[in-house]
């Protein structure tokens, strides 16, 4: 609609394209020189969004890859203490079926044996306490320093002849949870979890009151001996058979209470052995199982992360070969506009006249 | 008819064709200058003079030309919407300016903004939970966590003081201009006047009306204010409503002393908020809160009457003042609040315990030897809205140490992680509106600041959009004008020959009639002598 032009409005709006050229090419320069096509929230704000998700995303990834490590960690000592604990029970279990079959010959025999015991229940409760970085293995979240202890030494019964009454000792885990009570007979065990996905988490501890047996109801487990009482029972039972009557009580926490005749009675300890065996067993495969499923998560999550940090790129990066035909075509046009304006704002009249 | 009569129009001719130079000389000197408006001399054909006498009845030439005078190539409509334009051009340039600031200052999407620290931290909680009672991790655990928590803070201190540094600057900046529109207001009322002198006895007023215009552009780039014409060549000025200048009386622009801060304008808005709410308040209560909403409104000013400034640099600032900065300063007050609330609440969760072994109950004592618990996020700036932590004002507890920090409940052992697994969720967590717990009805402030991240990008891109597109208008109509107002060295060089030889040819005719007169007085009555 312009009928007039003159230098000045020619100059005008030549420098207004010169400028929407200059800016740009500025832009093109600020993606090409920082490699992002997302510099602020207003170069494309649903971008942003998606890439403030996306950042979450590889933050929570790093996380679980994180927690599972020390998962893995907490996993394997305990499978290294089960280990021992069982192959530790096997040792003993052939102690005791060498005296069985020996019968009881001497004084001096038995006491070795029950010393070989009592060592071997020793290195049980000590691995029983076995630590991950200041926390027990087996009473995770407990506040004292170790998962058992021995509360009650044993009673052998006392006068001559002993009494007839057998309780052997009591060891007690420390608290993971709420203490038993009568709405609660087993108390409550708290967990030690690791979270390795958005849905999941995996319990890296383990119980000890489970795979250990507890001499006293709690940690979610109601009483039954444990393999540190039952060992030491064995131990005395090798060492001074109780042949004072027929009717004493090896297990307090049975009930009813069975009294077990003099001759079965290393037999049906024995008999509890296997059980304590079979249960560190199951808690080996346990810890196994557990393992493998955070092993299958890590796995996840490492792809996981392969695949966000593709996505963020995807939404952040700039596509540099195509930003760089940009640059060049725009280029070409800011040549092309300087050179024309010069051109044109050269002449006048004035250089035609003479 | 005069013998004299040829040489008379030859010599109008001459004055006329060199004042029309003159007039050329004027235009080409000023081809550069701001504001200047094409002039051309107006000539005009002298009438033959009229009479009776001997000669009547004889064709009569006429008198010879004469300039009418020397008119500006001025268009009222192309300049008012040239000036139109350039107000509205002010104003989006000044809105995108200010989001564009806000959004810089997010620092996002990159490894340095606020989503990152929050994720840090969240990340260092869900460590902790990993590490507590662990021998030599522990105390580290919750050493990071706070280091965390003091950086997220930091940051969220360091955005508010930019956002409330930004308001105050622009607020000075409200000031400067103000004044200056002020002078130019008073200089457009004495231009006024002397074009009114000039016009009414008969003197060429284009120089000074080319002044004025320039002013009053400047004052709607300023202001926003829109034009009228006047008597006798005057501009009048209307400012949303008020008359900045009218003839040669110009009135004062002014801007309310209050607020004084950003906060003063948030805690306007709050007041506001809490006086339309249901229960209303009343009594004191409304009292303190109409104060309240009193010094935290912006007025603009015309002499006695309030003006709203609908476009222009100040439209745009006060916009900024009492909307797009106080918003911004709440978006981050909402961040840190939620962020506070949220943590503080699990952080004194009863039955909680912390790392020296202290149970955390609500009724402190009760269980023996529980205490009431210490909160991570504290506000050291007082407002008069106690329910809300301010970006600004936030700051980690004094009291609060690594060991202070409760990371598990006392139910499931001293080296329990539980709450800080809850803490680390948060992050990831939603609101529940119909949650009995006030802090799990909040957004956690992850999405509050990913909303706003993203609420700020889409309104600094359409302003953005917006503003190149009154750059466009702008630019398009500037070039009209110019087309119609500028001067063409074209268009001046063809007319300076064309005057060059209108005077030429006259001189040619002075010369000729001289020739004649010659003949007539030293050759007449000569023969044969």
């Amino acid at each position: 609609m312009t009928e007039r032009v003159t230098h000045r409005s020619i100059q005008e709006s030549s420098l207004a394209r010169l400028q929407g050229n200059l800016a740009t090419m500025g832009l093109l320069q600020a993606q090409i020189s920082s490699g992002k096509k997302i510099t602020k929230p207003s170069d494309d704000p649903a971008g942003t969004v998606s890439s403030l998700a996306v950042r979450q995303q590889l933050r929570l990834n790093d996380q679980y890859q994180v927690q599972g490590q020390d998962g893995t960690s907490w996993l394997n000592a305990q499978d290294t203490a089960l280990q021992t604990v069982s192959s530790q029970l096997r040792a003993a279990r052939t102690l005791v079926v060498g005296a069985l079959n020996e019968g009881y010959v001497t004084d001096g025999t038995r006491t070795a044996t029950s010393v070989e015991l009592d060592g071997i229940a020793a290195t049980v409760l000590s691995l029983a306490n076995t630590q991950y970085q200041g926390r027990s293995l087996f009473a995770g979240t407990a506040g004292e320093n170790y998962a058992v202890t021995l509360t009650t030494a044993a009673v052998t019964g006392a006068g001559t002849p002993p009494a007839v009454t057998y309780a052997p000792a009591q060891y007690t885990w420390s608290k993971t949870g709420l203490p038993a009570d009568a709405a609660n007979p087993r108390g409550t065990n708290t967990p030690v979890l690791r979270q390795i996905d958005a849905q999941s988490s995996v319990r890296v501890d383990t119980n000890g009151a489970d795979v250990f047996g507890a001499d006293v109801a709690g940690n979610g487990t109601a009483a039954s001996q444990s393999v540190f009482s039952l060992l030491r029972q064995i131990s005395d039972e090798i060492k001074t058979p109780k042949d004072a009557g027929a009717d004493i009580v090896v297990d307090p926490a049975a009930t009813p209470v069975v009294p077990v005749a003099k001759e079965q009675r290393l037999s049906t300890l024995l008999g509890r052995l296997d059980t304590a065996m079979g249960k560190v067993l199951e808690g080996l495969a346990d810890v196994g199982a557990r393992t493998n499923r955070i092993d299958h998560a890590m796995e996840i999550a490492q792809s996981n992360k392969y695949e966000l940090t593709d996505q963020l790129s995807k939404v952040e990066d700039v596509d540099l070969p195509a930003v760089m035909i940009q640059m060049s075509l725009q280029e070409t046009a800011y040549k092309a506009a300087l050179q024309v304006t010069s051109k044109v704002l050269n002449t006048s009249l004035m250089d035609f006249i003479r | 008819m005069s013998t004299f009569s040829g040489i008379n129009a030859s010599v109008t001719a001459l004055r006329a064709h060199r004042s029309a130079m003159d007039v050329i000389g004027q235009n080409i000197a000023n081809v550069n200058t701001p504001g200047y408006t094409r002039q051309r001399a107006d000539l005009e054909m002298l009438n033959a003079p009229g009479g009776s006498g001997m000669l009547t009845g004889s064709p009569v030439t006429g008198g010879g030309v004469h300039i009418v005078g020397i008119s500006r190539a001025f268009d009222a409509v192309q300049s008012a919407r040239v000036n139109v334009q350039t107000g509205d051009h002010a104003l989006q340039q000044e809105r995108a300016a200010t989001l564009s600031d806000l959004e810089a200052l997010t620092q996002e999407p990159s490894d340095a903004g606020l989503s990152k620290q929050l994720n840090k931290m969240w990340a260092a909680y869900a460590d902790a939970a990993t590490k507590v009672g662990s021998t030599n991790a522990d105390g580290a655990a919750r050493q990071s966590v706070l280091g965390a928590a003091r950086n997220v803070v930091a940051t969220l201190n360091a955005a508010w003081n930019t956002v409330d540094q930004q308001w105050s600057t622009t607020r000075t900046q409200v000031a400067a201009d103000v004044d200056e529109v002020n002078s130019m207001a008073s200089s457009v009322a004495v231009l006024n006047e002397q074009i009114q002198k000039a016009t009414t006895t008969g003197g060429a007023p284009n120089e000074l009306m080319d002044k004025r215009d320039q002013l009053v552009t400047r004052i709607v780039e300023l202001t926003g204010a829109t034009t009228q014409a006047g008597r006798n060549g005057q501009v009048d000025l209307y400012l949303g409503g008020g008359l900045l200048v009218q003839g040669n009386l110009a009135n004062k622009l002014s801007v309310s002393e209050n607020p004084n801060t950003m906060s003063d304008v948030v805690n306007g808005q709050l007041a506001a908020e809490k006086i339309a709410s249901t229960p209303a308040p009343t009594g004191s209560d409304l009292v303190a809160l109409q104060a309240l909403v009193a010094k935290g409104t912006i007025t603009v000013k015309v002499g006695e009457n309030t003006a709203t400034p609908l476009s222009g640099k100040l439209a745009g600032q006060v916009e900024a003042l009492s909307k797009t900065l106080p918003r911004a300063s709440r978006d981050y007050d909402a961040v840190a609040t939620s962020l506070a609330t949220k943590v503080n609440a699990l952080q004194k969760s009863n039955g909680g315990i912390d790392g020296n072994g202290k149970t955390i109950s609500t009724t402190p004592g009760t269980p023996a030897g529980s205490i009431a618990g210490t909160d991570l996020f504290t506000s050291n700036t007082p407002s008069p809205f106690t329910d809300r932590i301010t970006a600004g004002g936030i700051a980690l507890g004094e009291s609060v140490t690594g060991n202070t920090l409760v990371l598990g409940m006392a139910a499931n052992g001293a080296k329990d992680g539980s709450v800080a697994v809850r803490i680390a969720a948060i992050g990831t967590s939603k609101a529940d509106p119909t949650s009995s717990v006030a802090a799990d009805r909040m957004e956690p402030p992850d999405r509050l600041w990913a909303s706003y991240v993203s609420d700020l990008g889409a309104r600094s891109s359409s302003a953005e959009a917006r503003t190149s597109a009154a750059q466009a208008v702008l630019t398009s109509s500037i070039a009209d004008q110019q087309g119609a107002a500028g001067v063409s060295l074209d268009e001046e060089s063809a007319d300076l020959i064309a005057a060059q030889r209108a005077y030429q040819g006259a001189a040619r005719v002075l010369t000729a009639v001289d020739e004649m007169l010659d003949t007539l007085i030293n050759k007449t009555g000569l023969v044969g002598r």
